[in-house]
């Protein structure tokens, strides 16, 4: 059914966070290809995109990165987290939920009768 | 609150390293697109093509770049910094010394023009045009950022390029027109429109005839294409709206075709597109453009021949007789 999800504004950023949980350390490329994997190819998702989402972390200190070689001997940045992306990923991840449960509970609330 | 504090900071850091970071940048990303590439070669694909669908899945790479500056720096400042710079030394140049700067401001232009395939950017990868993998835009790197208009004597250039370019088409945003239907006014975005442009984006009028070049020659009579959405609007029924007048800021204008209402160009928003000449045009107005690549001519091969002629093209200063 439909096209490929648009990624809400924020969201990428968590999944970042997630995907290096997961994963541990890992370069752009391989956090792009884990996300698409994940979402079951269901996410929109220009890969380009993924490191202005790392830039952003870095600077707020969620994620680390450094220089190291990639599977084809190329110069990559790996990212990896920090203390505080541990903790950010947390907060996000429980104030996700939050507003997946209050959805839920709103989107599936029955239609009322029409009074006569 | 800290992690905003400690954004902040970097991104004011990021002021006084701009190279550095774009250097860092420039190789992850490079890194990014082998692997990608590499992933293809590995599901068969040759080399070639991999490289073409790896291009595709990243997305447009100067977009990537401008959205890690916009987010990693105070692009503000930046820009600021830039135009206060440019502006203080051609006043400090004036005289001959202007004609220098224009000139060096030129050659910097050229070196860094570019041409990204259409395919990787946001606006084509799902526009429902013909064939649209063929589609490119031009673009060039100012020392302003990345920009994409040109002045006419370069898109005629651009336009001989025939071994790599089959065709070249130009457009720009025209006036709003303001149409009423059922005692509501309405402002709609118009745009001009080179005669080849709807035939290289492989669209044409659902009812009524194209643009032709002839629409665009001074004394003709102004016409305009219209959107059926539009055109059902305001005349009750698509096809009868074919040969109607439309008031537009100057002048009323026939509409001579009705454009489906799927089609769209170069947004969702224009719905009315007009004629547009740029043969003969000085250097004072802009347009954008869109080529379709020469047939059985690959995208790098395109790519690398339009990086080496930019210089002579971006200079040019009129039109050859």
């Amino acid at each position: 059914m439909g096209g490929k999800l648009d990624l809400l504004q924020g969201t990428l950023d968590l999944m970042v966070l997630r995907t290096l949980h997961a994963l541990g350390p890992q370069h752009g490329y391989g956090i792009a290809r884990r996300v698409e994997q994940v979402s079951g190819d269901e996410v929109l998702l220009n890969q380009g995109t993924i490191h202005a989402s790392l830039v952003r972390l870095e600077q707020r200190r969620f994620v680390k990165a450094q220089w190291g070689v990639s599977e084809n001997n190329r110069r990559a940045r790996f990212y990896s987290l920090t203390r505080a992306g541990r903790q950010q990923l947390e907060e996000s991840t429980a104030n996700w939920e939050r507003i997946r449960s209050v959805m839920k509970r709103v989107l599936s609330q029955p239609a009322e009768e029409p009074s006569r | 609150m800290k992690a905003w504090l400690h954004q902040t900071f970097a991104r004011f850091a990021a002021l006084f390293r701009g190279r550095e970071l774009d250097t860092d940048l420039d190789e992850d990303l490079a890194t990014h697109l082998e692997l990608l590439t590499d992933e293809y070669v590995g599901r068969g694909m040759d080399r070639q093509a991999a490289r073409r669908e790896a291009r595709l899945r990243f997305g447009s790479v100067v977009s990537a770049l401008e959205l890690h500056r916009d987010v990693r720096s105070m692009r503000w400042i930046e820009i600021l910094g830039s135009e206060t710079g440019w502006a203080w030394r051609g006043v400090r140049a004036r005289g001959w010394k202007a004609a220098l700067v224009v000139s060096l401001l030129g050659v910097a232009l050229a070196a860094n023009t570019i041409v990204f395939s259409a395919a990787d950017a946001f606006v084509f990868r799902r526009a429902p045009y013909a064939d649209s993998s063929r589609l490119v835009i031009l673009q060039y790197h100012s020392p302003f950022g990345p920009r994409s208009v040109f002045h006419a004597p370069a898109i005629v250039e651009w336009r001989r390029q025939r071994d790599v370019l089959g065709a070249v088409e130009a457009h720009t945003l025209d006036a709003p027109v303001y149409v009423t239907a059922g005692g509501i006014t309405d402002s709609i975005r118009a745009e001009r429109v080179t005669s080849g442009m709807f035939g290289l984006l492989g669209a044409a009028p659902r009812w009524g005839r194209p643009l032709v070049p002839d629409d665009a020659r001074s004394g003709a009579t102004p016409v305009a294409l219209v959107a059926e959405d539009i055109a059902t609007r305001v005349f009750g029924t698509a096809g009868q709206a074919v040969g109607q007048k439309l008031e537009t800021p100057d002048g009323p204008v026939v509409i001579v075709g009705v454009m489906p209402a799927t089609f769209r160009f170069p947004t969702a928003r224009e719905r009315i597109w007009r004629p547009l000449r740029v043969e003969g045009q000085d250097r004072r107005a802009g347009y954008s453009t869109i080529a379709r690549l020469a047939p059985g001519v690959p995208f790098d091969q395109a790519a690398a021949a339009v990086a080496q002629r930019a210089l002579a093209i971006a200079t040019k200063r009129r039109d050859p007789p």
